[in-house]
Parts: structure tokens; C-alpha cells; sequence
């Protein structure tokens, strides 16, 4: 178990010291990323200041919308499941076996290292643009001070949020054992992503069907939820319904994993090619 | 002047972009699941950004701007099928300029008896596996230009679908400047060779009506960056909103602006050094 424990921990610190040298890419992140938010903040904003009735959203409560949805959309690591698959279709899976740390939990911790790193780096952006937006500090503390319970919901749906995310895209990378390339399941994924995360538009104001079908997807757990969530625009049994959802789509996903793993692990091949 | 014996340079491009189509077909046929990917990939795509756009008008109690639920879809089509036809015969040899100066593969490019900018799309393939998707676009377009002909009280006139047909091409050309702007650099420093995001997030800035935009990113997206010629200033002009002499001067600006990035590329590609590791 310690021998377990400290491979785990070296493993962790390398992954972590390793997205810390790529600190360039998330610059360039930040600024192609920035670039279709403001479409996104620009069309919405004016939606929302041409609204006869201001009751569903203020013009500044969508603005914090998007700012909070990019700075969960800046924690999303799509590079995951290409990562796995190339480990898979190359063969490098192979030395990963021998080692005393599980392959599964060290892809794991690169992917949480990688997020972790994205929200240190991203977090005082945000809070730059927070302070120098007019207004969008006042409607952020807003938010946050409508319940005492708000920042506890945020810490439960970030929880959520990074299995979802880190599962998901773990779960898609598997499936290079059974194909010769996973672009294809890939970019599915990524377009199912902007259809039902809430990155294009805020998922509470879409029809109910939509919303409906979305929660019970990993990707409403990728921004929507731990941006309404921090918002305060869940009631306290929407909250509850959404996180058992969220709870419910994390186990189905380890499901999956641990078919895929154990089915795969028996014809994987350390030839690659 | 050609003789009996020399073939016209239009003649030997036209063979040329034919034989590329064959090569591509014959090729990506063999991915036959990319066709079905590709067609999934792009119809959610579609169906967030229209959802998002027709949502955000409905919110703003069905006019945006002065822009109806009918124009703006119109709009958001118009930019659609642009952009797959962008995807089919142009990314490829756009977007692996930066792959090809990193692996010194740029060196064979610009060997080729051709311009370099063709030899790079020879070089690579058409997507053709994005075909359905074209085909599906145009017929949104189509749709969404009946629905909105049906919907207003005066006809749309002949020399408005002239401009609405010039504008749109010219769009493509747009798109092309734009994304010569972000892969050349690719040519001044190897870690200048991811532009192929920053070409997706600026050119999705161009399926809104241009109001949507505070009066300053207006006039850059108008005038220095023509993104609004992408899509909404042909569909203004296919609505009759714009005079003669806007559409002669977004025309000049869409034009300048692509001679501009021609320029650019050519800049760069004259400092590019072929010693580039690949590693």
C-alpha cells in the first residue's frame, strides 16, 4: 500500500510539474478561446437588454454567465482522450502495466493535474475580469451571498465536474482497443459537448426537453452545472435532483470503464501500431 | 497566348483540382466511418449554434436589434454553409502549412512547378468525407431563404440576390485571409504553428447580425477585420438594408483585406529557412 501510496504521489507531482511547463498553451488557450466568448457575450447581452421583461436574466447576470462557463470550459482537458489512445494504438500502455501505479488512476491524475493547473492559472483572470467589468463584481458577490449554502453546492458540483469530466473522456479514449482511431468518437463527443454543456448558451433558459435530455449526459456536468450552481439559480431540490443525476451519470460512466478496461486489457497487444 | 503545344495555366489548375478531388475521394472513401462522424460532428454543431441563436432572439422577444427569428437564422445558415464549404476544399491545405514547415515537408511543397499556396492544397487532400454536410447546409440555406421570402411583405429583387451571391463569395475569400493571417506565422518560429483554433474562434464571431456588436467592435469587424462580410452584410444586402455604395465599399474592404493576408503569407513564406527540426 505505501509503495502504492508514494508512486502515486511521484506520479502526481510530475503530472502536475509537467502542465506546469506548458503554461504557453493555455495562453493560447485563453486568448482563441476569449475570442468566440465575446460572440457569445455580445449576442447574449443584447438579447438580454432587448428582453421586454427583465425577470429571467439581467443583462449582467449573462455576462457572469459566460465568464463563469469559460473559466469551467478553461478546465475541460480535450487532449485526454487522444492521450489514452495513443497509448493504447502505440503500445505504450505496455511499460504502464508493469509499474506499480494503475494505468487507469495515472491517466486520471494527468488529467486532474492539467485542470488544476488551468484553474490556478485561470482563476485571477477571471477575477481581473470580474473587478473590471462594471457590475459584474456586485452581481457575482450577489450570487454567491443568496444562500449560505451556495459556495457547499459549488464545492459538491465541482466534485462532480471533474469526474465527469475526467471519466468521460478516459472512457473515450478506451475505445482504441477496440478501434484503429477514436478522432471520430472524439469530435462527437466534443460537439455533444457544445450542444448540451451550456458553453453556447445558458442551459436554464433552453426548452425543457433540452434540459431534460442534457442532465442525463456527463457534458451538463462539464459547465452548466457548477456555473448555474454558482449562481444560485438552482432551487435547494433542483440542486438535489441535478446532483443525483450527476452522481448517477459518474457511476454508469464507471461502469463503462471497467467493462472497457477488462475487456480490453485481454486483447490489447504491446506490439501497437 | 497559348501555343498547341502548351496547355493554360486555368486548363493545367482545373486538371489539377480534379485530380486532387479523385486522389481525396479514393482516399477518404477508405474512412468510410469519417463520413458518419463528421456528419454527427456537424449537425450537433449546427444544431447548438442555431438552437443558441434562435433561443437568444425568442429571449429578446423575437426581434434582435431589428432582426427577426427568420433573419438571424438566415443569417446563421448563410454563415454555415460558408463554412463547410471552407472545411471541404480548404482547411487541409490551410491548416497543415504549420505541420509541413515543422517537418521540413514544406521544402518538397515549394519544389512543385506551383504557386505555393496551390502546391500546399495539392499537397494535402480535400475533405470529402464533409460532403453530406455542404450538401445538407445549402439545403438549410435554401430552406431558410424560402421561409424568409415568404415572410416579408415585399419581394426581394434581382439585384439584391446579385449582391447576396457576389458578398458570399467574396466571404470565402474572407475566410481564406483570415486564415492565411493566423497559419503564416508558422513560418517565422515553429511555436507560431497552432493558428488553426484562432482561425475557428475568430471566423465564429461572423455569424451574427452585425448590432449584436458595441459601435467599436462593429467598425473593426466592418472595416479592419471583415468578419461581418462573412455573413450578415450579404444578408443585408440580400434584404435591401444596404445602398449601392455600402456594398461597393464592403466589397473594396473584403478584397483589400485578402490581398492584405496574400501579402502577409508571402511575407513570411520569404523569411521561412528550411531548418526546422520535426522534433
Amino acid at each position: 500500500m505505501n509503495r502504492l501510496l508514494k508512486s502515486g504521489l511521484i506520479h502526481a507531482s510530475q503530472c502536475v510539474e509537467a502542465a506546469l511547463l506548458y503554461r504557453s498553451s493555455l495562453i493560447i488557450f485563453v486568448m482563441t478561446e476569449l475570442i468566440g466568448f465575446i460572440g457569445y457575450i455580445a449576442f447574449w447581452y443584447k438579447a438580454a437588454s432587448s428582453q421586454p421583461n427583465q425577470h429571467l436574466y439581467a443583462p449582467i447576470a449573462l455576462v457572469l454567465y459566460f465568464v463563469l462557463a469559460f473559466f469551467h470550459h478553461g478546465l475541460q482537458d480535450h487532449a485526454a482522450v487522444r492521450n489514452v489512445a495513443t497509448d493504447i494504438r502505440m503500445g505504450k500502455l505496455a511499460t504502464s502495466l508493469i509499474r506499480p501505479f494503475p494505468y487507469p488512476f495515472a491517466a486520471f491524475i494527468k488529467s486532474f493535474a492539467t485542470s488544476l493547473v488551468r484553474s490556478i492559472l485561470l482563476i485571477p483572470l477571471i477575477a481581473i475580469v470580474l473587478w473590471l467589468f462594471p457590475g459584474l463584481w456586485e452581481s457575482f458577490t450577489t450570487s454567491l451571498n443568496q444562500s449560505t449554502s451556495t459556495l457547499l453546492h459549488y464545492g459538491l458540483a465541482m466534485v462532480i465536474t471533474v469526474l465527469c469530466t475526467i471519466l468521460t473522456r478516459f472512457a473515450m479514449g478506451l475505445a482504441a482497443f477496440k478501434m484503429s482511431q477514436v478522432w471520430g468518437p472524439d469530435t462527437v463527443l466534443i460537439s455533444l459537448y457544445y450542444a448540451t454543456s451550456g458553453v453556447v448558451f445558458p442551459m436554464d433558459l433552453a426548452p425543457q426537453w433540452l434540459q431534460h435530455v442534457a442532465s442525463w449526459t456527463p457534458t451538463y456536468y462539464m459547465v452548466s452545472f457548477p456555473t448555474l450552481t454558482m449562481m444560485g439559480r438552482y432551487t435547494e431540490s433542483q440542486f438535489q435532483m441535478y446532483a443525483g443525476r450527476g452522481l448517477f451519470v459518474i457511476a454508469v460512466l464507471s461502469l463503462i470503464i471497467a467493462a472497457a478496461w477488462n475487456r480490453g486489457i485481454k486483447t490489447f497487444e504491446a506490439v501497437g501500431i | 497566348m497559348t501555343t498547341r503545344n502548351q496547355v493554360s495555366p486555368l486548363r493545367l489548375h482545373w486538371s489539377l483540382f480534379k485530380r486532387v478531388a479523385v486522389v481525396s475521394t479514393n482516399n477518404m472513401l477508405i474512412y468510410r466511418s469519417n463520413l458518419i462522424f463528421l456528419f454527427l460532428f456537424e449537425s450537433l454543431f449546427t444544431f447548438a449554434n442555431i438552437m443558441g441563436l434562435k433561443m437568444g432572439v425568442d429571449f429578446a422577444g423575437g426581434s434582435l436589434g431589428g432582426w427577426s427569428t427568420t433573419e438571424v437564422i438566415f443569417i446563421a445558415f448563410l454563415y454555415q454553409a460558408g463554412h463547410q464549404l471552407f472545411t471541404t476544399f480548404c482547411i487541409a491545405g490551410l491548416f497543415h502549412i504549420g505541420f509541413f514547415v515543422w517537418s521540413g515537408r514544406m521544402d518538397y511543397v515549394l519544389l512543385k512547378p506551383l504557386k505555393p499556396l496551390i502546391g500546399m492544397h495539392a499537397a494535402t487532400e480535400f475533405i470529402i468525407s464533409n460532403t453530406p454536410n455542404v450538401l445538407l447546409s445549402f439545403g438549410f440555406l435554401i430552406w431558410s431563404y424560402l421561409k424568409l421570402a415568404v415572410s416579408r411583405p415585399e419581394p426581394l429583387t434581382a439585384g439584391a440576390h446579385v449582391a447576396l451571391l457576389w458578398l458570399f463569395i467574396l466571404s470565402l475569400a474572407v475566410r481564406y485571409g483570415i486564415a492565411l493571417l493566423v497559419v503564416s506565422p508558422a513560418y517565422l518560429a515553429e511555436k507560431l504553428a497552432e493558428g488553426e483554433d484562432a482561425y475557428w474562434s475568430i471566423q465564429s464571431l461572423g455569424k451574427y447580425p452585425r448590432r449584436v456588436f458595441n459601435p467599436f467592435l462593429q467598425t473593426v469587424f466592418d472595416y479592419i477585420i471583415p468578419l461581418s462580410t462573412i455573413a450578415a452584410i450579404p444578408a443585408e444586402a440580400l434584404f435591401g438594408n444596404l445602398s449601392t455604395p455600402n456594398i461597393v465599399i464592403f466589397s473594396l474592404v473584403g478584397m483589400l483585406f485578402f490581398m492584405v493576408s496574400l501579402g502577409f503569407h508571402r511575407f513570411c513564406l520569404s523569411r521561412y529557412q528550411s531548418v526546422n527540426t520535426g522534433v
